[in-house]
């Protein structure tokens, strides 16, 4: 599964790192972490099988809906 | 000028909740960029997304409008009615920290995303259920026939009501909603009938609650009730949540889903889109709730004397924060009045912001998501009937009256 987060979209509120703290997390600052990782708008990446629930989870309950899963 | 003849006609009509297509209103307070006094509704209105943002989440306007009820009582419906008002009082959407942040999150571990996930096989099977009933019949009315059914069983699954007593329980629940619904004098002359209905829903919860305990299940009664005996919450506060999460999650998803399938059918373009593209659900269904929002107004009441964008705002004033114009507001969404099912982004502001954020959100996502691609996957010939939106008259919620469609099977 591969799953993309729209960083405009992303409003920060976190709800991702409880669903699944294995792929999200905030930074100091309470920024999305993935936000250092690039400067373009959207970033998407591989999730392990074993983290295929988190993310399906994670993509639900995102209150900005950022998140999307790829498959 | 004759725009503000036009202006104060609307307003009239408007709070009548009689203005059926709000949106040009919306437009031109949204450009005075100032919150607008309406002396019809007695409540300051703000229109732009970032201001309607920005009041979301500004402690300054709270939650707690139980004080503006009171107001309207007279002095002895104040006495008579104080139950009411206290259970009011109960409801997550009326509560303001440190109270809220405890409340909130009893019920968010049971309203969760998990919830959201375990229910789709549950959504999957009633929506097969609701379209094999409605495939016997040749028309059917979208509103009755659809999408009402469906949120109904859900949440009355999700809280615990007991199979065959969702309508018993729903007619108590709405006949308290018609209090908080009001405001002004006319509350004196709701309160009665709400009173009664509070009266038998404890009733109604005094059984459940016995019945869960000896026996508990996988429900939010349950989750509640073991809450209580532990002494966190009292049997009121359990009472109140219960009512409130039923109110705030029943008429709502019904909306969005009558509202969005309207759209699509006004909208035959994007309609076609969807069938031919139905993993484009989950945009479509953020552009429902952008573009026909089924809460129109949120409702917060002013804590203290302050200035807000060049207004003086006063104690105890309501303010009514206008989603449905704020997800129109052309500075956030390029050209706002186009229903797009594949806009991205897509920020709007239907669910609310901050604190109050939502919680059933990740559900009535799901919900819309598979009652309308399996509507369309079993028929996609469809065609409206009913000629024109039918809006019922009122000012906060979009809500339509019936929705009749033919369904063209040919199976
Ligand atoms: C399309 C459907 C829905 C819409 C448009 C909607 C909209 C909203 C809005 C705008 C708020 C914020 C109110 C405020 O800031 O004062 C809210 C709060 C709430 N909603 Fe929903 N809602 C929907 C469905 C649901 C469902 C299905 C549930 C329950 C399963 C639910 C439960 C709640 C709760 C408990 C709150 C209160 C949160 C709080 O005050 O902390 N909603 N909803």
């Amino acid at each position: 599964m591969r799953i993309e987060i729209d960083l405009l979209t992303c409003q920060d509120f976190g709800e991702c790192v409880l669903s699944a703290p294995e792929l999200f997390q905030l930074d100091e600052t309470g920024k999305q972490f993935l936000r250092r990782q690039t400067s373009e708008t959207k970033f998407e990446f591989d999730v392990a099988i074993e983290y295929e629930t988190g993310a399906e989870e994670a993509a639900i309950v995102c209150p900005m809906q950022a998140l999307t899963i790829l498959h | 000028m004759s725009t503000e003849f036009d202006l104060d006609t609307a307003l009239n009509v408007y709070a009548k909740g009689e203005l059926f297509n709000p949106y040009p209103l919306y437009e031109t307070l949204r450009a005075r960029k100032e919150p607008f006094w309406s002396e019809n509704l007695g409540m300051w209105l703000v229109h732009g997304f970032t201001d309607v943002e920005e009041g979301l989440s500004d402690p300054r306007l709270q939650n707690d409008r139980i004080l503006g009820y009171e107001r309207s009582l007279t002095p002895e419906n104040r006495i008579k009615f104080k139950a009411l008002n206290e259970h009011l009082s109960h409801w997550l959407g009326f509560e303001d920290p440190p109270v809220h942040t405890h409340s909130r999150g009893y019920l968010k571990e049971y309203i969760s995303g998990k919830l959201a996930i375990r229910m789709k096989p549950v959504i999957q099977k009633q929506i097969q259920e609701i379209l094999a009933k409605a495939g016997s019949h040749s028309e059917i009315d979208l509103i009755t026939d659809f999408a009402y059914p469906l949120p109904l069983k859900i949440i009355c699954d999700l809280l615990g009501i007991e199979s065959g007593r969702e309508e018993e329980f729903k007619e108590l629940a709405d006949a308290i909603g018609v209090y908080p619904g009001n405001v002004g004098p006319i509350l004196n002359d709701v309160a009665p009938a709400a009173a009664l209905a509070l009266v038998k829903m404890e009733a109604f919860f005094d059984e459940m609650v016995v019945k869960r305990l000896a026996d508990p299940k996988d429900d939010l009664i349950t989750r509640l009730a073991q809450l209580s005996v532990e002494g966190l919450l009292s049997h009121q506060e359990m009472v109140s949540l219960l009512t409130f999460v039923f109110l705030a999650g029943f008429g709502t998803t019904l909306n969005l889903i009558a509202n969005g399938m309207m759209l699509l059918f006004t909208h035959p373009e994007e309609k076609e889109k969807l069938i031919a593209h139905p993993e484009m659900i989950g945009s479509a269904v953020e552009e429902f709730l952008r573009y026909e929002s089924p809460i129109q107004i949120v409702a917060r009441l002013v804590r203290e004397d302050f200035e807000w964008h060049g207004k003086q705002l006063g104690a105890g004033d309501y303010v009514g924060l206008i989603a449905g114009a704020a997800n129109r507001d052309e500075d956030i969404f390029p050209d706002p009045e186009r229903f797009d099912i594949g806009r991205e982004p897509n920020r709007h502001i239907a669910f609310g912001r901050a604190a109050h954020f939502c919680l059933g959100a990740p559900l009535a996502r799901v919900e819309a998501q598979i009652a309308v691609n399996e509507f369309f996957k079993k028929f996609p010939k469809a065609e409206m009937v009913t000629p024109v939106p039918d809006w019922l008259p009122i000012i906060s919620f979009r809500h339509l009256g019936t929705l009749k469609v033919k369904l063209n099977n040919e199976n």
